[in-house]
């Protein structure tokens, strides 16, 4: 009849445990200790013992007020927390239940009256309790009431799966590995408790069976292979997918119920561990808990226990009493040292396991998330302050000569400024490593799918990229690696015959370049088809013949809309869509492409970008009173031409000669409206421009400079945004606003005069 | 009057209670909401923005922020005059209309600046109809006060986004 006092008397014994490792601001410890709670509530539940059940319930109440971060005194309610669990634990040692529910019962009430202390009498003990109750009885979670908590957890789930990810496929590398194995629970098990306190029980059964999945493998009564990987990345799919539901639910404000086909996967997992778990079971029995030798190092260390305690505990381990507890439990059961200590030696070994695995995915970057709005804010105030700074310089510079400490601390201030402005810009910045690491999941699957075996080699992870980019280049990586995977590398029947090794192999390198970012994706596949590209291009009718064509034209024939060379359309590529996608995304990003490529020594894409979206390089134009920006990319030359190069074709406009070829001109006063300085292109300055392939050229009147400037909206909500032939505005040298140059628009518009 | 029109007057009356930032534009004296404006500032350097509508003047750097300026006497069809060195730019904040638009900045230049009034509800009268060909949307009241009459403005109203839009597409 006492059997469950047993499973009680252990979950709580290790909820004290947990509950001295808690400290203020530590979600993840809550969501641990939350999750015993609710098993041992659950037990007492289970057996009917209705007054052990809601002493359980008033201890987890407080710790979800104090995971919310509602009481506040943080350290009294986890001291209260403490006490209510050393009761526990008194009651349960005397094991008599007539007169623990005494016990309880007289606890409560004075329980209760010291923690409406806490909260300053804000709410009283009736209120708190009823509080409770009435959250345990929503089935359904109220989302809009915590938006800010539910956003919260989307957020951080979608990190952890991240990680989880990761920690896979490193764990497929070594499937041995506890630390990894660790590194994959975690985050799981963190899921689990923030998702059954805010009431997601679909999550948090999902959760709590990869858990328990990952448990039998740490536990070694499962082995680790490609059935157990593949089960653990689908059920990170399968969350991925119930936390993008959320995600919807959230914006419309309503959760609707939705079937993710959860029973479905929950057998293949039940089958797997039924299965696997009988086969290897008897191998396992005495597997030497090796952990636990080094909690007892640590506990000699710290000079909390002798070598004897340690060496009678292990000999205590073998023994039928003490089979299956862990060291420090049993030191602390025979009063050896304190629960406080062992959880102390149990933090320390964490923090040696923790350093003893980076570059298994389980290293935290110390990050602090700020809002992008404020981020823009900082970095505009910099250039002002980088304005202010060149003004006062100049203001001053009769003053600086009479005096040398003012011209020593104007020269600190210049030195300050910019390196204010350089560290402003690098916020802005991110490591291309987030995206890369998501290729590595793409080229696994792909990889499968195909039969081919692909090893894929990162270089230059660390290169920084704008956080803007990271989105924007997603797909195009993606495209280009499946490109490769599909049609670059061979199956390993033929890299054999040909003398290769079986596994191809695609790199991804990143780095910086002359102020430009490049990103190359090679394969040592069997390279680009000349000939298939030359037949496939004359069938679309791209060109009439191949000959005499460079091979770098030839490759770049492949970014034109509607080519696809693939013999067969596969599941991937092959549709015949793809690299002109790749090519109109890059351009928007004023990047460019380039292919290198040898018969069966693979392929290399070169994407070049700018460092960032936000900067461009431009050229300085002054028309009229205002200064206007042309973008680098599109400006071939500038010129003043000779009066004899001026033609005027009747009805055609004005025509520009430049050695031997003709380029209409554009009058940027007459599309803009106002007056310039030179009506005479001979006596003012042409910008070539270039545009989908059109060159013009534009009069202005005269050149200032080439300069990088960052693009700005022209506010007032985006009315002012759509003025054609402009792309926005930029704060110039002196203060001003000059005009960025949309060059497509701006053609468009001559061609419509 | 019934009882509900009654009510429903008074509570536009409290509404439009409150303190008003008051400045001259020509002969007369206009006021807006005093939780509306963000700034005033003296007058400064404007880029002209090329296909906008007349009274927008253009772009100018608030602290690192390109933010539209529009002439008030241009938009009320008053006749421009040169600016001085009473001239001031009152930037104010709107409603955001556009997709994800949160509050807008716009500039908006007139003759001079006068003085914050905290007009009382029963001082507003309502905006007197001048027929249909008018459209007086924009106004809130007329306050009366000693001194003369205020014209209160909805400055939403008067740089609503339709409206731009509308203005630019006759252009």
């Amino acid at each position: 009849m006492k059997d469950y006092l047993n499973t009680a008397k252990e979950l709580v014994d290790k909820l004290a445990l947990e509950v001295v490792m808690l400290e203020p601001q530590d979600v993840e410890g809550f969501g641990i200790v939350l999750n015993r709670l609710d098993e041992v509530i659950n037990v007492f539940a289970e057996a009917g013992e209705k007054t052990f059940a809601s002493l359980g319930r008033a201890i987890k109440s407080v710790a979800e007020m104090l995971a919310l971060d509602e009481l506040p005194e943080p350290q009294q309610g986890i001291e209260q927390i403490e006490k209510g669990v050393s009761l526990f634990q008194r009651i349960l040692s005397d094991a008599d239940i007539e007169d623990a529910s005494e016990k309880i019962a007289r606890f409560l009430p004075e329980w209760s009256v010291s923690d409406s202390d806490i909260v300053e009498g804000k709410s009283e003990a009736a209120d708190f309790k009823s509080d409770y109750t009435e959250r345990a009885d929503a089935a359904m979670y109220d989302i809009a009431r915590d938006s800010e908590l539910v956003e919260d957890f989307i957020m951080e789930a979608m990190e952890h799966l991240g990680t989880i990810e990761v920690s896979v496929l490193d764990l497929e590398q070594d499937p041995e590995n506890i630390e990894v194995i660790n590194a994959i629970f975690r985050p799981f098990h963190t899921i689990k408790g923030v998702s059954a306190f805010l009431g997601f029980s679909d999550i948090n059964r999902l959760a709590h069976e990869v858990e328990t999945l990952l448990d039998d493998a740490r536990d070694q009564t499962l082995i680790v292979d490609e059935t157990v990987t593949d089960l653990v990345l689908d059920a990170a799919d399968l969350m991925k997918e119930m936390i993008g539901h959320l995600r919807r639910g959230l914006e419309t404000g309503m959760v609707e119920p939705a079937d993710f086909g959860l029973e479905a996967f929950f057998d293949r997992l039940g089958r797997l561990r039924a299965g696997e778990v009988e086969k290897i079971q008897s191998e396992t029995s005495d597997v030497p808990v090796g952990n636990d030798a080094h909690v007892g190092r640590i506990l000699i260390e710290k000079g909390v226990v002798t070598e004897p305690d340690v060496a009678w505990a292990l000999e205590r381990q073998k023994d039928p009493s003490g089979q299956g507890k862990k060291l420090g439990e049993l030191l602390i059961a025979d009063k050896r040292t304190t629960a406080r200590d062992v959880a102390g030696a149990l933090r320390a070994q964490s923090r040696r396991m923790a350093s003893g695995v980076s570059g298994n995915g389980v290293e935290s970057a110390r990050v602090v998330k700020v809002d992008t709005e404020k981020l823009d804010d900082m970095v505009d105030m910099v250039g002002e302050l980088v304005i202010t700074q060149a003004m006062l310089s100049r203001g001053m510079s009769g003053l600086v000569e009479q005096d040398r400490t003012l011209h020593a601390s104007l020269g600190q201030l210049k030195r300050i400024t910019s390196e204010i402005q350089r560290i402003s810009m690098s916020m802005r910045m991110v490591p291309i490593k987030q995206t890369f690491q998501k290729m590595i999941r793409l080229v696994r699957d792909l990889s499968r799918k195909s039969g081919k075996k692909v090893f894929l080699e990162m270089i230059g992870e660390e290169t920084e990229i704008d956080r803007h980019m990271v989105d924007e280049i997603y797909d195009p990586l993606v495209h280009m690696v499946r490109n490769s995977v599909d049609h670059g590398i061979e199956r390993p029947e033929v890299r054999k015959a040909m003398g290769k090794s079986e596994t191809g192999t695609v790199r991804l390198n990143a780095y910086h370049k002359g102020g430009n970012i490049v990103i190359e994706i090679s394969d040592d596949g069997r390279g680009l088809d000349r000939e298939k590209i030359v037949a496939r291009a004359i069938e679309c009718n791209l060109i009439e013949s191949g000959e005499n064509m460079p091979d770098k034209e030839v490759y770049g024939l492949i970014f034109q809309p509607g080519f696809s060379t693939a013999d067969e359309v596969t599941d991937v590529s092959g549709r015949g869509v793809g690299m002109d996608v790749v090519k109109g995304v890059i351009d928007n990003m004023r990047g460019t492409l380039d292919i290198r490529s040898a018969t069966n020594q693979g392929t290399t894409i070169l994407m070049k970008l700018p460092l960032t979206l936000a900067v461009i390089d431009g050229v300085t134009v002054r028309a009229g009173d205002g200064n206007y920006i042309i973008p680098t990319t599109s400006v071939l030359e500038s010129l003043r031409p000779a009066r004899a190069d001026c033609t005027t074709v009747v009805e055609r406009g004005e025509m520009i000669k430049i050695r031997d070829n003709l380029y209409p001109l554009v009058r940027l006063h007459e599309l803009f409206d106002f007056e310039p300085a030179c009506q005479n292109p001979w006596e003012a300055i042409v910008v070539v421009a270039q545009s989908d392939g059109q060159w013009k050229c534009i009069l202005v009147d005269e050149l200032v400079g080439k300069q990088e400037v960052v693009i700005k909206s022209l506010g007032g909500g985006g009315q002012l945004n759509s003025v054609k032939g402009l792309a926005g505005g930029a704060i110039m040298a002196d203060g001003l606003v000059g005009l960025i140059l949309d060059v497509p628009g701006l053609f468009e518009i001559s061609d419509n005069c | 009057m019934t009882e509900g029109e009654t009510m429903d007057h008074a509570k536009a009356v409290t509404n439009r209670e409150g303190k008003y930032l008051t400045f001259a534009l020509a002969d007369e004296e206009y006021g807006i909401g005093i939780l509306k404006v963000k700034e005033i500032i003296g007058m400064m350097t404007i880029t002209t923005v090329p296909q906008t509508p007349e009274f927008v003047k253009g772009v100018i750097n608030l602290r690192g922020k390109v933010i539209p300026v529009g002439d008030l006497r241009l938009r009320f069809g008053i006749e421009a005059s040169d600016y001085t060195e009473r001239t001031c730019i009152i930037v104010v904040e709107l409603e955001g209309t556009g997709d994800g638009a949160g509050v807008v900045q716009i500039g908006i230049v007139v003759d001079s600046v006068s003085e914050v009034l905290s007009i009382k509800g029963d001082e507003i009268e309502d905006t007197p109809t001048f027929g249909t060909e008018y459209n007086t949307d924009y106004i809130l009241g007329m306050a009366k006060i000693e001194g003369g009459v205020r014209i209160l403005l909805d400055i939403d109203q008067v740089l609503n986004a339709q409206e731009l839009a509308a203005l630019e597409n006759a252009a």
